[in-house]
């Protein structure tokens, strides 16, 4: 008892730095997520190979104004930001 | 002739005693009055040492309480200033995630729980049960809830993260928790949660053997007026009189 009482911490919980994401009622991300749950599953629950599907799901959020547009260096995306860049060329073509 | 000169002379002697001793007390006397007044001053400075050792003393002993009880508050600062034993600052910074570095000789499995509240009617549970994760990298994961009543409800969810120390190193950038989540009626959501390890972890020797870090997720119904059911077994006090 005394050791609980001694050691019980204190958790005050801090709530996340954007906020609370708004409900996708209509499905608009639904592609994106099914996607990315696809590539957990064939790269055995490894996030790091299925990066590139997560930001296809954030900008598909971005895009429908489900979440605020932020650059991607803010969202931890450092290496992805050079293949965004060099998508854009290809939209501005077509 | 013989006997009287003896006897004289035995007068003699008794008569130079009796002279001597009040000399000598005499002297006693005069030195005691000098020891009495060499006593005083002397006295006085012992005094006086005696009590500036005790305050002197006292003054040591409050100083090291006081800061006894002051470093703990101020070798919290020092390490929130300057990140000193792994102590991470305060608050969220989007700079810190611009520069977080990953972490690649360690990954932490992920696990994801889901919950209900006693009186909610939803179906909640995580889209995948675990995953790998590398501190330092930002990672996303999905819940997925649905309504099957046949009218809108408002759930407003809570989380745990176990272990309790590794709650500290859990970082949410986005998700759907401390929010009312309106769901219509037969309505599926997915519902994501964008979130990262801090790197600082590996530095913890309290998680140095941690691999696993459990996020428990519990939705409740949000309603004005709730009214709790008394179970059948708790009968009131009422008076058999």
């Amino acid at each position: 008892m005394t050791s609980q009482i001694y050691s019980q911490k204190k958790f005050v919980p801090t709530p996340p730095e954007k906020g609370s994401f708004p409900l996708d009622h209509e499905g608009l991300c639904k592609k994106q997520f099914l996607l990315y749950a696809s590539c957990l599953r064939k790269n055995a629950q490894d996030t790091s190979q299925c990066r590139q599907d997560a930001q296809n799901y954030l900008a598909c959020r971005m895009d429908n104004n489900l979440m605020e547009k932020t650059e991607w260096s803010k969202l931890g995306f450092h290496d992805q930001s050079t293949k965004t860049d060099q998508k854009e060329p290809e939209v501005q073509k077509q | 002739m013989m006997r009287s000169l003896c006897a004289l002379r035995g007068q003699c002697q008794q008569l130079f005693r009796s002279s001597i001793r009040p000399q000598n007390s005499v002297h006693k006397s005069q030195q005691f009055w000098r020891m009495k007044s060499t006593d005083s001053p002397e006295d006085a400075a012992r005094k006086l040492r005696a009590k500036s050792t005790l305050y002197y003393i006292t003054a040591g002993g409050v100083l090291i309480v006081g800061l006894s009880y002051a470093a703990v508050p101020l070798y919290s600062i020092f390490c929130q200033a300057y990140s000193y034993g792994g102590t991470t600052t305060q608050g969220h910074d989007a700079e810190k995630v611009e520069h977080m570095k990953k972490i690649e000789d360690r990954v932490l499995k992920i696990r994801f729980n889901a919950d209900i509240g006693s009186s909610m009617r939803w179906n909640f549970k995580p889209q995948q049960y675990e995953i790998k994760v590398a501190p330092g990298e930002t990672a996303l994961a999905f819940y997925t809830a649905r309504n099957p009543t046949d009218k809108p409800v408002i759930g407003i969810s809570t989380y745990n993260v176990i272990p309790f120390e590794a709650g500290a190193y859990f970082n949410k950038i986005q998700c759907f928790c401390f929010e009312e989540q309106q769901l219509n009626p037969h309505e599926e959501v997915d519902m994501p949660v964008f979130f990262y390890i801090d790197p600082e972890i590996t530095a913890d020797p309290a998680l140095e053997t941690c691999d696993t870090i459990t996020l428990s997720y519990t939705f409740f119904e949000a309603k004005e007026g709730l009214k709790l059911n008394f179970p059948s077994y708790a009968k009131p006090h009422a008076a058999s009189a």
